[in-house]
């Protein structure tokens, strides 16, 4: 992917110089040089790379180097490998079917029939008639009526045999090298089957061009006095006076480095805690895990209500069971409890508030912090896991993060939770935004934010808020209105990211960490 | 969320004068969502919120959002209520069952569509799901009035007793419906009692219906039915009486009109039903002016709550009586009150204001610390990873991370979806290693750190930790690589040296690992990983790494306080 970024970038750059890259040769284009000198004719590339002790690759590398500063020229030839066939040389001799024939016919059995059924042709009249025809194209045989007669030519053989007898000495015949008469044996040969066996080959062949043999001449002389690089040494000796200096491929793209990085998620929460910070929220930290009585009984949620569920939340349990006494806010759980049975008109169960669950919000440890401080005036944030036990799809993760701030003073407005809400999206460079009402069982009234995704062209609903319950605050302790504003910090991730699957997020696909732009504005 | 289809020609017909894709962009100012626009059927998809069954039909939403629009304001006109003359007598032997019965009569000329039949039902099957907490709260039955003969009977009869239940055409007893039957599967267990069930009858013994589960097929609602009689059961008064007043309400607006019914309780007595009394809740003007950041007008006041179909009373000593239907189960209190005054005001007519009072704001010092660790590990050539805190038991076994005998320390997750979320993680380790599996195919050498919170029990609580695992992945990879990176993030962080006894874990490949002591305090360890867990883990490279408690080292630092000197 960064190589293709780098090739589609040189065609606006300066294009190397080609006259000032040729002056110098890499000692494998050197070494190859060397060898082609030395010889007057192509040499192959398999004993090119013998001679010059190079591997292939190299040889290779080299061999395109010399022929993009045409150097040397390149034949690239194919040829045929012709032998006789495994089934020809089952008989000592190698004999054709038509010489066959005629030692038949020879041997007294002159009468066509005979000549088919006998044990050379055992009655396979296309093999017998095949030999016939051959034969009389050899001029060897004539037939009459129904009889065969040999003609004086048969002594003769034929140009197919004699190409096959040369086979026959010399194992092997290169089709290019045929001529002659044996070329028309072999074209003639070919087609039939059985007889030859061939075998296609192609060789890649160099030789040094000629016209440019004064230049090479010089360019290895001169390379003599080229350095492929600076080294101590040079320096040190002061050799580096009497030296030139190769010019290096200044455009080829080179791996990446391996490097060092924050993960993109974590980088993006920082950067919102730095917005909120700004906009002065203090950070708050608490725990994952939260008894059900500051998870849900505190915000006013019904011990019945549906969000409490196994299927919804995650409750944790241990060898020996988990449970809190809620010893130390025991006087807050009175006040909670009753606050839950006037309102909600049912008998409220202390043993249910005791159990232990993976925070379903980071809106507890707000609370916490309200109960523990009892500020009159207060702005602090947090972004932290929170856990829904759902099941994991493109856009809903079991493990997520949540943002989320509170503002508290005895002149805090719904106004203001509006205008906190649209600087904070402002900042992270989100223009259009509205609110719409909503639902929350501990705020009210309630607003979502809706901002606009220029590139998709639509509304997406962010962040939820609303001013927290009397019946949340009065039993912490909190006199003064609670503005309060969170939600889901992938969502926004995914937006940031130009992700599809919110799954990704969690992946830790090496590659994908890496390639997540550093500077995102 | 549940959702109402809403008839696109039903809002052309109410609200003439309204193209509907203005429409669409003013529901969502009453709180609901539009899911989906469904052209082709000619169908709104609307979202609605659980603190409003009210808008759990397509006559609620329009009846809200004429109220937004300035069509029709104030408490939603209902024609007066008579009694009906009928009566529903309750058996006290139902205190521990389902003791509570409500209901109500309504008559009209017209028989009912399929449209309405098909709306009533989505609307109590919402109801159910809701306010009724899938029928335990309450629960509610719609009938044929004129099949019927009054005064009516709710009991607790026996198991046995047989009846024809709705859609069957055999009698069965009722131990049949709830052990043979899907519906009696999905809700017998609200039937606590083993040997007998709720069972509503009419004066001639037919079985009107055995709730919440079933009704009888005598009383069966169709497109010939004119008069209805609907009654609601229910464990909790207050849902069933909040269930009749929504259904009331739907019921008004279908044209019906509405006749009361005496229900003789031992519990409450003689109840007049249905009681749609209206709430009312009193809230202080300047009050409602002071959170909302306005100066409205007591008139701008009782303005706005009559566009949310309340009625609003001010007298001279500053407050606002707000006058809700019954149906209104979200108001309690004055808070709620300000909340329709902020929707019939408009929230989009709120502008934006800026609190003006200055705070300095903050990172917390834990993550100032992380900040720093972070940075130095970047330095190093580290990339960092997030992984979940919830893992399968079967990545920590493949570990060897965790000693058999201190499974009790383990924490369990309850009825997971997914059987990869088990436990919460008492180390890193198990998923930074689980990574480098599933990398294999990248560029090596993989150096890789996480910051994560880890967790065991102490007694009868969690106990939460953040921790640090740092880890390199090469062909060469061995213990003095890790510990050179250990020692210089201490060195680098906290100008602080690490000691590192000899330590012996399954873990790590024994002679090549050790602990890490702070101050001499143990804080952590280091080491190979063992080559039984790399092919546990289909490794085929080595692993070296460490593990640090954050906390313990924040503490043992004294880093949880900012001190300049």
């Amino acid at each position: 992917m960064h190589k293709d970024d780098l090739e589609d970038g040189k065609s606006n750059e300066v294009r190397n110089d080609k006259n000032h890259s040729i002056s110098s040769l890499h000692p494998i284009e050197k070494r190859i040089l060397l060898i082609l000198k030395e010889k007057t004719d192509w040499i192959s590339e398999i004993n090119l790379a013998n001679d010059s002790g190079l591997t292939l690759d190299q040889l290779r590398r080299g061999i395109e180097w010399l022929r993009y500063k045409n150097l040397i020229q390149i034949s690239n030839s194919s040829d045929t490998k012709v032998s006789l066939h495994s089934q020809m040389l089952e008989n000592s001799e190698c004999l054709l079917p038509e010489r066959k024939l005629v030692n038949i016919v020879k041997d007294g059995k002159n009468k066509l029939t005979d000549v088919i059924k006998s044990e050379t042709f055992q009655n396979n009249e296309k093999e017998a008639y095949g030999a016939i025809r051959h034969s009389k194209n050899n001029n060897w045989i004539i037939i009459e009526k129904d009889k065969v007669r040999v003609l004086p030519g048969a002594e003769l053989p034929s140009r197919a045999e004699n190409l096959i007898k040369r086979l026959k000495t010399e194992k092997f015949i290169h089709a290019s090298s045929l001529s002659g008469e044996d070329k028309i044996a072999y074209d003639d040969l070919v087609r039939r089957t059985n007889i030859l066996t061939i075998e296609k080959q192609s060789e890649k062949k160099y030789r040094l061009l000629k016209e440019n043999a004064e230049q090479i001449n010089e360019m290895l002389h001169a390379s003599l006095k080229f350095a492929r690089k600076l080294d101590k040494e040079m320096l040190t000796s002061h050799e580096w006076k009497k030296l030139n200096f190769e010019q290096l491929d200044v455009e080829a793209p080179l791996p990446l480095s391996n490097f060092g990085k924050k993960n993109p998620l974590i980088d993006f929460i920082d950067e919102v805690k730095e917005i909120l910070t700004s906009m002065g929220f203090s950070e708050i930290e608490g725990n994952l895990s939260q008894t059900s009585f500051w998870n849900f009984d505190a915000l006013f949620i019904p011990q019945d209500h549906s969000a409490r569920e196994m299927q919804d939340t995650f409750y944790l349990s241990s060898k020996s069971g988990l449970y809190s006494t809620l010893e130390p806010e025991s006087k807050l759980v009175d006040v909670v409890s009753e606050i839950h049975e006037s309102n909600w008109n049912y008998k409220w169960n202390i043993k249910d508030a005791k159990t232990i669950v993976l925070r379903t919000h980071t809106t507890p440890v707000t609370l916490q912090h309200l109960w523990e401080k009892s500020p009159d005036k207060e702005k602090v944030f947090l972004v932290g896991r929170v856990f829904r036990n759902e099941k994991v799809t493109f856009k809903h993760l079991v493990e997520f993060h949540q943002v989320e701030g509170i503002y508290t003073s005895s002149n805090a407005t719904l106004r203001q939770l509006i205008g906190i809400q649209g600087e904070f999206y402002s900042r992270l460079g989100i223009k259009k935004i509205k609110f719409w009402p909503t639902f929350f069982p501990y705020t009210e009234p309630s607003l979502q934010s809706m901002v606009y995704n220029e590139k998709l062209n639509k509304w997406i609903e962010l962040f939820g808020m609303g001013i927290f319950r009397t019946e949340v605050t009065k039993p912490l302790g909190i006199k003064n209105p609670v503005l309060a504003w969170g939600g889901g910090f992938e969502r926004l991730a995914m937006l940031r990211f130009g992700l599809d699957d919110i799954r990704e997020l969690y992946s830790n696909n090496l590659s994908w960490l890496k390639s997540v732009p550093k500077c995102q504005l | 969320m549940p959702v109402v289809n809403v008839r696109i020609s039903s809002l052309t017909r109410h609200f003439p004068r309204s193209s509907i894709e203005k429409l669409t962009e003013d529901i969502p100012f009453l709180g609901l969502d539009i899911e989906a626009i469904d052209e082709r059927n000619g169908i709104i998809k609307i979202e609605f919120n659980p603190n409003r069954p009210d808008y759990a039909s397509e006559n609620g939403i329009i009846r809200g959002l004429k109220g937004i629009l300035g069509e029709e304001l104030g408490l939603p006109r209902i024609r007066e209520i008579r009694s009906s003359g009928d009566s529903i007598f309750v058996d006290k032997n139902l205190a521990d069952s389902r003791p509570m019965i409500y209901g109500l009569v309504a008559k009209r000329n017209v028989h009912l569509d399929d449209v309405e039949l098909t709306q009533l039902i989505a609307m109590q099957e919402d109801l159910h799901n809701g306010l009724g907490r899938r029928r335990k709260k309450s629960s509610i039955g719609i009938h044929n009035y004129d099949a019927l003969t009054f005064p009516l009977h709710y009991v607790l009869a026996p198991r046995t007793r047989k009846f024809f239940p709705l859609d069957s055409q055999v009698e069965l007893t009722v131990e049949q419906i709830l052990c043979d039957t899907n519906i009696g599967r999905s809700y017998g267990h609200l039937i606590s009692d083993r040997e007998s069930a709720p069972v509503l009858k009419d004066d001639s013994d037919f079985v009107v219906s055995v709730p919440p589960i079933i009704n009888g097929a005598k009383t069966r609602v169709d497109t010939d039915t004119r008069n209805l009689f609907v009654e609601v059961t229910g464990t909790n008064s207050k849902s069933a009486r909040e269930m009749l007043s929504i259904f009331s309400y739907e019921l008004a607006d279908m044209g019906f009109d509405l006749f009361s019914l005496d229900i003789h309780s031992p519990f409450e007595g003689v109840v007049v039903s249905p009681n749609l009394e209206p709430i009312t809740i009193e809230a202080e003007i300047d009050q409602i002016n002071k959170l909302l950041g306005l100066c409205l007008t007591p008139g701008k006041v009782i303005e706005s709550l009559r566009k949310c179909r309340c009625d609003g009373i001010v007298n001279n000593t500053g407050f606002v009586k707000c006058i809700a239907p019954s149906y209104r189960i979200d108001m309690f209190e004055a808070n709620d009150v300000l909340e329709e005054v902020a929707i019939g005001y408009g929230i989009n007519n709120l502008q934006p204001d800026t609190p003006s009072e200055y705070f300095g704001g903050k990172k917390n010092i834990q993550s100032l610390v992380f900040d720093k660790i972070s940075e130095v590990l970047v330095g190093l050539g580290f990339l960092e990873i997030v992984n979940p805190s919830i893992i399968s038991k079967r990545i920590l076994d493949d570990a060897l991370v965790h000693a058999k005998d201190s499974n009790a320390e383990l924490i369990w997750l309850g009825d997971s979806k997914n059987s990869e979320f088990e436990i919460l993680r008492p180390s890193l380790i198990p998923s930074m290693i689980n990574t480098l599996s599933i990398n294999i195919h990248e560029k090596y050498p993989q150096k890789l750190f996480e910051i994560g919170k880890i967790f065991r029990t102490e007694a009868n609580s969690v106990r939460e930790n953040w921790s640090l695992c740092v880890s390199i992945a090469h062909d060469n990879t061995d213990y003095s690589e890790i510990k050179s990176k250990l020692e210089s993030v201490f060195r680098y962080c906290f100008d602080l040296p690490v000691s590192t006894p000899r330590d012996r874990t399954q873990f790590y490949l024994d002679g090549h690992s050790a602990q890490i002591l702070l101050t001499s305090k143990r804080i952590g360890h280091i080491g190979e990983v063992h080559p039984q867990v790399l092919e546990n883990f289909n490794m085929k490279t080595l692993v070296s790494l460490f593990e640090i408690d954050i906390s313990r080292v924040i503490q043992i630092l004294g880093l949880n306080e900012r001190r300049f000197f």
